[in-house]
């Protein structure tokens, strides 16, 4: 006991076992702690001031730090906005099964987002289906020269993906990937006034946008959409309809 | 009533106060025709004359709008700033300045270092026992043996210790941590109690999101206890034993990227594989339980094979230079002293 309590105090990654113990150990906290607390006194190797000595110091409960030593993950959130989306990421931590020897392997998938751009969702959609189906390398370079400031974005969130893609993914080359899902999504609004005349506002809604891209590994298909059907298709799929067309109840 | 129109009046205060009378002889350089609103061949609702343009735009109410996320062109590195603009940064957002954890941290029940690592002698598994080179090792170890049994003598006295027995022990637990590696989320706690914290990490480090298929075919020697080392820490009551296990196994071993695709190995061709397995124990601790510690790589070990796919090395900049204090230096000197060999994790 005396040992996980050592290990939380000094801000050891706890594991699963000891966070089991703790349970017990913390309801009847404070005796235990204190015992703790002289062994440390003994045996602690910096001496930190006495106000940091508890873990359950009010101000570090209360306050939240952000930009300490020890911070590698960026913020989910801020306020009420989303900075992380709820599930599209967890796509990025399924594992298949081993694929059966002499069956095709599975391409590599990667998702990635960008959460609460300030621009349009409206604008960002004509830029989002634009790329749907291209070669990484298409994409990134059509982007290079769009007029729309989405634009920028976008080809920002491609290039975070290619890279996350051969560093994470185990994707052997980085421009063979496609673009297999594209879309945009409404992000936070806020509101903003417009005065009127009589006393009276009006509400502007400043709008933002959540951009998603899954990438695929391999080369892009001939037809990201069904392409468009010839005059002979269309024949032959009216005679098949014309033909299949039988009378209800007849003999 | 009388309050209703008390509001409207203020209002009304307002809109004129802000308004500032435009002299004739500024010009506003605004777009249109005849200062006409540009439409699409239909009237607007906005007013003909220009001057009234500046004015609806003070209507609007003036907000900062919240910048999530920025691009990455336009964002200034951190290192670009000067403290100076950090500071209001940090203070407008309402953050607190970086805290910095001075405390080591520590877990005593590993210790975090090998004790006097065995070396294994060259080829072993490879060539006959009946070699030159191999007898002399043997004639070596054979010279050195009262100092191990001072330390078989000192495990002895804290528990039951029989060299032939323990070594199948010790082969079942490093069986049953490499079966549990398959399904580490699952196997987490049991992973625990058969690893030490400083092996753990070394164990399950990359495996997260890939699949391991391991199993154990034959037994092509008995396993053998070969190096038994114990130490004091801190107190002369405080005992860790540590015991190198030799395995000499067939296994197969193929290791399945998130997609499925093999990675590493074969799921068909068993090898066999010679192992020196540490086996570490807090034996002065009631509790105690004999933990996979470490493994021992020889030099003279056949390199590992390659990853199936190739892959780009990164290219990483140089560290800047460590800034060392005396201070800093002074401090980390008593340490030392203080603790010798608690480990870290």
């Amino acid at each position: 006991m005396m040992m996980i309590l050592w290990q939380m105090r000094l801000g050891l990654s706890l594991t699963k076992v000891s966070f089991k113990c703790l349970q017990q150990v913390f309801c009847p906290q404070f005796q235990a702690y204190s015992s703790c607390r002289s062994v440390l006194q003994i045996t602690s190797t910096h001496r930190t001031p006495a106000c940091c000595w508890s873990m359950f110091h009010t101000s570090s409960l209360q306050v939240s730090y952000r930009n300490t030593e020890f911070e590698d993950e960026p913020l989910k959130k801020v306020g009420r906005a989303r900075l992380v989306p709820p599930n599209w990421t967890k796509y990025n931590t399924v594992v298949y099964k081993p694929t059966p020897i002499g069956e095709p392997e599975r391409p590599a998938e990667i998702c990635h987002f960008r959460m609460n751009i300030k621009y349009s969702t409206k604008k960002m959609w004509y830029i989002a289906q634009m790329i749907r189906g291209f070669s990484i390398d298409e994409a990134i370079k059509q982007l290079a020269f769009h007029k729309r400031k989405g634009a920028a974005h976008v080809k920002e969130v491609l290039e975070e993906a290619q890279e996350m893609a051969v560093r994470d993914h185990n994707v052997e080359f980085k421009s063979n990937l496609w673009i297999s899902d594209s879309f945009c999504t409404r992000g936070i609004i806020v509101k903003g006034l417009r005065r009127h005349a009589r006393a009276r506002y009006g509400i502007i809604q400043y709008r933002y946008t959540n951009f998603f891209v899954r990438l695929r590994e391999g080369k892009p298909p001939k037809h990201y959409y069904p392409p468009e059907m010839t005059g002979n298709e269309l024949m032959e799929r009216y005679i098949q309809k014309q033909r299949e067309r039988r009378l209800l109840y007849g003999l | 009533m009388a309050a209703l129109t008390n509001k409207v009046l203020r209002s009304q205060v307002i809109f004129w106060s802000s308004v500032r009378p435009v002299l004739a002889s500024q010009k506003l350089d605004i777009g249109g025709v005849d200062g006409r609103q540009p439409s699409r061949g239909f009237p607007t609702s906005k007013h003909w004359l220009i001057k009234w343009r500046l004015l609806r735009s003070k209507k609007v109410l003036q907000i900062e709008l919240p910048k999530f996320v920025e691009l990455k062109s336009e964002k200034k590195n951190r290192e670009d700033k000067t403290p100076d603009e950090l500071r209001m940064e940090m203070k407008k957002e309402g953050r607190l300045p970086p805290r910095t954890f001075q405390e080591l941290p520590l877990n005593i029940s590993c210790t975090r270092s090998v004790m006097e690592p065995f070396k294994p002698p060259e080829g072993d598994g490879k060539h006959s026992s009946l070699l030159s080179s191999h007898l002399s090792d043997t004639v070596s170890r054979m010279l050195k043996g009262p100092k191990s049994l001072n330390h078989i003598r000192k495990l002895k006295k804290f528990e039951n210790f029989n060299e032939s027995e323990f070594a199948l022990e010790a082969q079942n637990i490093v069986i049953e941590a490499q079966m549990l590696l398959q399904d580490i989320f699952k196997n987490q706690e049991r992973l625990h109690e058969l690893v030490t914290e400083k092996a753990f990490p070394e164990m399950v480090h990359g495996l997260e999101y890939k699949t391991m298929v391991w199993s154990l075919v034959e037994t092509v020697e008995p396993p053998k206890v070969v190096h038994v080392r114990t130490e004091t820490m801190i107190t002369d009551d405080n005992v860790f034993s540590q015991v190198t296990v030799r395995l000499h196994t067939k296994q197969i071993l193929a290791i399945y990227d998130r997609f499925g695709r093999l990675m590493y190995g074969d799921p068909i061709l068993p090898k066999s594989v010679v192992e020196y397995v540490i086996m570490e124990k807090w034996i002065s601790d009631t509790y105690g339980r004999w933990r996979i510690h470490g493994k021992i790589l020889p030099d003279s070990a056949t390199p590992r094979d390659n990853l199936i796919k190739t892959y780009k090395v990164p290219k990483f900049s140089p560290l800047p230079p460590a800034e060392i204090n005396k201070e800093t230096t002074k401090e980390t000197k008593v340490d030392k002293v203080d603790t010798p060999e608690l480990a870290t994790a």
